[in-house]
């Protein structure tokens, strides 16, 4: 039915290399940062901004072990971000309502993602790849210029602390256990099985179709509170941001390195610590341009080299599962 | 030496005549509903449009029949950081107009290996490698002008893009069918065109058959860049001003022609004719729909529904029950 894309042979071999980069690059973070990286508000801030890309991963992560994967992640995320800004300050709904209706849209679009995927037969690449655009379409149509504001208690919230741990900590580990709590349904068993060969699974009398669908409507759900977190931190509506965010998470997803592990656990914690490694290397690029701008005025860097770097780093991100792989040459790709 | 079936869609065949008769559709329904759609100047118009989206719907065909999942989403990308390119060192000046043109090709190729490098030796699925690769294009192009490109197409390519020798009939067209005929015979009669088909059909066998399959695709990727740059080159002299990403509403145009024109996007099988007829008709639609004065949000999720349309119709796969 369908071809895994990353196949899991690759992955496991990868499977400690997600914790180690994330242990050098905080070790880097701290040398370049010196001891306020340990500070709350720079924990906060870190956490904070980072949520949303976490959230992502972990939509993207259940949706991998499903054999498939979502570009249409980011889109769906912006999808939702507009729909709860619209809602709330043009048509002037209750914010709680406008916020359960975006996270409704995004739920929606990852199901229509599912169906199209498991009935149609379409291969995920493909179907998202259309769905993104057509959803990024949809966002246009809700909130066609950026602006908008949420009430202040949201971001205040968001962004600050709750028994001196940052509130986004706090979500974070919240949306983890959840998401590792899947682990004890036999759900997740059945998606493991399709994800590693959809065949076998369907012999062994699993529904595919519906595991699939499930895989879908659970990361659409992800990425619509990955969208809500995106616009707790952000405070405004803008359709053009999330773009970034679906290369991001199947990278952190890949760095995480664990994906095709037998234990549940190790999945969720791989993904997560792949969102953290490139959280960090972003604040290390952050903080290594502050360095040479403080140190050599008469230097002028573009923010534009940043961006950059930061592109350059999810390549390697997705170039990483392959580059940590044993030799294992398939004859057909021999030269 | 025997001919390999292709799969390509001759001009009368049943698919060939599908696609003449969907255009023939098309405008006859914009007529109704413009009575100017017919004009010389604004079919003119439509066959330059084309013709652009054609130059880079060359390599995204060279690209999918090669195989592996292989698409090129940095096709857009590619396209506007050559126009840039090009319109930078031409600056407006006749004598460095082979410079400009030179350096749009050069770009071209440059990203083209850099794509061939992420998909063929680090093994990312090709539509990742390029959409992350087109985010690059971005961020250089962005670097290269502080976000605000200055610079001007030499007249000469001016002219040429911009004339026409008949009152319907711009010379890119005449440009275009020169491509599509030579598209035409490095697919079917050279050495290049055999092994791209047999390496996107069978690797396997491909390669026990002596086909160097990382070769041909790092080639392919390669041509694909560089027919982006070419096309980065006439949309800089035909627009005249440029601003960064100007070319990346082709990008899916450029997956939507491949897969009306009957190329399989599992590889190994198709051609360029029934590419070249996908082009016309994505631009006689997103003529009708600017014509229709559809907004940005109503283009995107028509183009949208036009994908997803043409995924479940063309590249559907067996069940599992067979």
């Amino acid at each position: 039915m369908k071809k895994n894309l990353f196949s899991p042979s690759i992955l496991q071999n990868g499977r400690i290399s997600g914790y180690v980069l994330l242990a050098g690059a905080i070790l880097v973070n701290i040398v370049l940062q010196g001891p306020s990286f340990f500070s709350v508000f720079s924990l906060s801030s870190l956490f904070s901004t980072n949520l949303p890309l976490i959230a992502a991963s972990l939509s993207q992560l259940i949706i991998m072990m499903s054999g498939g994967i979502d570009v249409s992640t980011g889109n769906i995320m912006a999808l939702v971000n507009g729909t709860a800004i619209a809602l709330s300050n043009s048509f002037s709904l209750p914010v709680a309502a406008s916020w359960t209706i975006a996270l409704l849209a995004g739920t929606a679009a990852g199901t229509a993602n599912g169906l199209v995927i498991a009935f149609l037969r379409v291969s995920p690449l493909l179907t998202t790849f259309a769905m993104s655009i057509l959803v990024r379409g949809v966002s246009l149509l809700v909130l066609p210029k950026p602006g908008g504001t949420i009430p202040p208690e949201i971001y205040r919230v968001y962004g600050g602390e709750l028994l001196g741990v940052p509130a986004a900590f706090w979500i974070i580990l919240a949306v983890s256990a959840a998401v590792a709590a899947l682990g004890k349904l036999r759900f997740s068993r059945h998606l493991a099985a399709v994800g590693s060969n959809a065949r076998n699974a369907y012999v062994s009398g699993i529904h595919v179709e519906k595991t699939t669908v499930c895989a879908y409507v659970l990361g659409g759900f992800l990425a619509a509170f990955a969208g809500l977190c995106l616009t707790a931190l952000t405070a405004s509506g803008d359709v053009r941001v999330g773009e970034t965010f679906a290369l991001r998470s199947i990278a952190a997803v890949i760095i995480g390195g664990t994906l095709g592990s037998e234990k549940w656990g190790n999945n969720v914690l791989g993904a997560v610590c792949g969102a953290l490694f490139l959280a960090v290397v972003d604040n290390i690029v952050f903080f290594a341009f502050n360095i040479i701008m403080r140190n050599y005025p008469e230097i002028q860097i573009s923010t534009f080299y940043q961006q950059m770097l930061s592109n350059f780093i999810i390549i390697f991100g997705l170039a990483s599962a392959v580059l940590t792989e044993k030799r294992n040459v398939k004859r057909g790709e021999r030269e | 030496m025997k001919r390999i079936k292709t799969g390509a869609v001759n001009l009368f065949s049943k698919p060939g005549l599908i696609l003449a008769g969907i255009i023939i559709a098309l405008l006859i329904f914009g007529k109704a509903i413009n009575s100017q759609f017919l004009a010389p100047m604004n079919i003119a118009n439509i066959l330059t449009m084309s013709s652009l989206l054609g130059f880079i719907a060359v390599g995204q065909t060279l690209v999918v029949i090669s195989g592996d999942n292989g698409l090129d989403l940095s096709v857009g990308g590619v396209m506007s950081l050559a126009a840039i390119v090009s319109y930078t060192i031409m600056g407006g000046s006749e004598s460095r107009l082979p410079a400009g043109f030179l350096a749009a090709l050069a770009a071209g190729a440059l990203f083209g290996f850099f794509n061939a490098l992420g998909i063929v030796f680090a093994k990312i699925p090709a539509l990742i490698m390029t959409l992350a690769a087109a985010s690059v294009t971005t961020s250089v192009q962005q670097l290269f002008t502080g976000g605000n490109p200055k610079g001007a197409p030499s007249p000469l390519a001016v002219t040429i893009a911009t004339s026409r020798p008949l009152p319907f009939l711009p010379w890119l067209v005449l440009i275009w069918i020169g491509l599509i005929l030579a598209t035409h015979f490095i697919l079917n009669h050279s050495s290049y065109g055999k092994q791209l088909f047999a390496a996107g059909s069978n690797q396997t066998a491909a390669c026990l058959a002596g086909v160097k399959v990382k070769k041909i695709r790092i080639i392919t990727y390669v041509l694909c860049g560089i027919l982006s740059g070419f096309a980065g080159f006439w949309l800089c002299a035909y627009n005249g001003v440029l601003y960064v990403n100007a070319g990346i509403s082709y990008v899916m145009p450029s997956v939507a022609a491949v897969v009306i024109g009957g190329t399989s996007l599992a590889g190994g099988r198709g051609g360029y004719g029934g590419t070249a007829a996908g082009a016309v008709i994505l631009t006689i639609i997103n003529n009708l729909l600017i014509m229709l004065e559809t907004n940005e949000a109503g283009r995107f999720i028509t183009n949208g529904v036009i994908l997803l349309v043409l995924f479940a119709v063309y590249t559907r796969q067996k069940r599992i029950r067979q």
